[in-house]
């Protein structure tokens, strides 16, 4: 059919259906219900939050190579059991090859970590020193005892935690480990299906508009948060094999915290450069190496702008400089780091979904011309 | 494609996804595109049941995608200023919108199921996804609608010529010539 084009028969039907859709589905009574279930299973359930979310996140992101399966014909499961066999190979892949030298990294950073924090105290206190003998107002900043050496490190076990709390912390992680693939699996199968019921329960007289604007969001959003999260991948990789290159400290940890960093617009780069400029300063290395790890930051934050992040992201998402700095603000105080790190994703997720609704909106208020005058304005002679 | 592959992988094959297939093959929209793009499409198709009697837009609702008829009878219909008048019934492998997927005018008619109907429904996104990076492809699907459109405008003139001639006095010149196209 189309818009004023369509031809009308000469001889009128005899009656024709009402168009009025008689009502179906469930009452707002039956959805209410619904929804207080929905949310005391959650209560109840709130242990598997972390999991649960972690799972969806992950199914998120493995949906379009499993469709890409599925789009030779293969059944679902078939197409999710592949897509999990192919993750699962790649992460043993990864624990074979990196896993030794990351753990080497890490053992040697926890190890070092008593002499690392000396030099570094060292370092802040003779600072500090010259600072006050330089400009003595600044005194009254500067604790009036002397600090007792080793200092820095017991304020890092502090905040680490002591090993009691990491081993209850272990648990928890490994908890969250195996039961995040389980639910991303089911997730991954099903979640079509449920997404298909769920259409299907829609009265049709909305689900032409609601449709249209889920796939527009799920579009949008989809590419942004996968390409947010490819693009820190590659950041990271491309931080790994620079700070190797250049000859820095624990290049993959480095690495590591430069892909949890890196979806933190303008900050991701400062917070990279200045861990990497502090170990590098703390394992003794010259001050031309930090030199070194700041050129590999600079060179990685115009690649990333003009390549990776122009083909991971694209330009479709844009967030105001002054909102990005209030979420990650705000996220700082919620959850720390984590939270600075899932703050500008979040809002910008929450943000292009509530455009996106009020474009529909006003889609929806403009008006239309009348179909009897669009008919008649068609060129008799078109042919 | 998995036709082709060996018969014990035949239990992994989706039955449904091939009939779809098959179903927008036949579709005008989707004619001479290959088979990988119509496979990924029927992939993307949502798939909805509609009772008789059940609108499945209304004359004036904004347009946001294309519907393929699995099953059942739906009716068009157009108030024409004298009441509604059918205009045009679809049945198994037609569709109907197709002007919804380059257009963001509303719908010039209403569409109803007449007898229990299964849609597939393409929305828009997903067929710019479609199209967009493949010069091709924009190329098959854009002379497909040409095509549709070109149809309908030459139906339209049809019919007005013909309401002419019932209204105005016989022509002078060659009777067997439509006014329109003369």
């Amino acid at each position: 059919m189309s818009d004023g084009s369509v031809v009308p028969e000469p001889a009128p039907a005899p009656a024709p259906p009402p168009l009025s859709p008689p009502a179906r589905g469930a009452s707002p009574l039956a959805w209410l219900a619904v929804a207080a279930a929905v949310v005391g299973l959650g209560f109840l359930l709130r242990g598997l939050v972390i999991p649960i979310a972690l799972a969806a996140l992950l199914a998120y992101f493995l949906n379009p190579l499993a469709a890409r399966i599925q789009d030779f014909g293969i059944r679902r499961t078939v197409s999710v059991t592949t897509v999990f066999a192919g993750v699962g190979l790649l992460v043993v892949l990864l624990a074979t090859v990196v896993a030794p030298r990351f753990r080497a990294e890490g053992t040697a950073l926890i190890s070092n970590l008593p002499s690392l924090a000396r030099t570094l105290e060292i370092g802040i206190d003779g600072l500090q020193a010259e600072l006050v003998r330089t400009y003595p107002q600044t005194q009254r900043f500067v604790p009036k005892e002397p600090r007792h050496e080793g200092w820095l490190f017991e304020l890092i076990e502090e905040r680490m935690g002591n090993a009691s709390e990491l081993l209850a912390h272990f648990g928890l992680i490994a908890f969250i480990v195996a039961l995040t693939p389980i639910f991303a699996f089911f997730f991954l199968r099903d979640g079509g299906a449920i997404v298909a019921y769920l259409i299907d329960r829609l009265r049709p007289v909305h689900i032409e508009t609601t449709v249209a604007v889920w796939c527009e969001i799920d579009r949008i959003i989809g590419r942004y948060l996968r390409g947010l999260a490819l693009d820190a991948l590659v950041i990271g990789a491309l931080a790994t094999v620079g700070l190797w290159l250049v000859g820095a400290p624990y290049p993959l940890l480095l690495g590591a915290f430069t892909t949890l960093v890196n979806p933190l617009p303008y900050l991701g780069t400062v917070l990279s450069v200045g861990v990497a400029a502090i170990v590098s300063i703390a394992n003794g290395q010259p001050i031309g190496r930090v030199g070194w790890i700041v050129v590999v930051y600079v060179i990685i934050r115009i690649l990333d702008d003009l390549v990776v992040a122009a083909i991971t992201i694209g330009g479709s998402v844009h967030m105001h400089p002054m909102l990005v700095m209030v979420s990650i603000l705000v996220g700082e105080q919620t959850l720390g780091l984590l939270g600075m790190v899932a703050a500008v994703p979040l809002v910008t997720v929450v943000k292009e979904c509530a455009r996106l609704l009020l474009e529909h909106r006003r889609n929806l208020a403009r008006p239309h011309v009348p179909t009897a005058g669009r008919a008649r304005r068609i060129p008799q002679y078109v042919c | 494609m998995l036709e082709r592959l060996p018969g014990w992988l035949g239990w992994a094959r989706d039955t449904e996804h091939a009939r779809r297939v098959g179903i927008l093959a036949r579709t005008p929209v989707f004619a001479g595109l290959p088979h990988r793009l119509l496979a990924r499409l029927a992939v993307q198709l949502f798939e909805k049941a509609y009772a008789p009697g059940e609108a499945v837009f209304s004359e004036g609702d904004p347009g946001k995608g294309l519907f393929v008829v699995l099953d059942g009878e739906i009716e068009v219909v157009r108030d024409m200023g004298q009441g509604p008048q059918r205009i045009v019934t679809f049945g198994p492998g037609t569709a109907f919108g197709e002007l919804a997927l380059i257009d963001d005018l509303p719908r010039s008619a209403s569409a109803v199921a007449t007898t229990p109907t299964r849609l597939l429904i393409l929305y828009r996104s997903h067929f710019e996804d479609l199209v967009a990076g493949d010069r091709v492809i924009a190329l098959v699907v854009a002379k497909n609608l040409l095509r549709l459109l070109a149809g309908y405008v030459r139906a339209a003139n049809v019919t007005r010529a013909k309401a002419e001639t019932a209204v105005a006095p016989a022509p002078t010149g060659d009777a067997s010539v439509p006014p329109a196209v003369r």
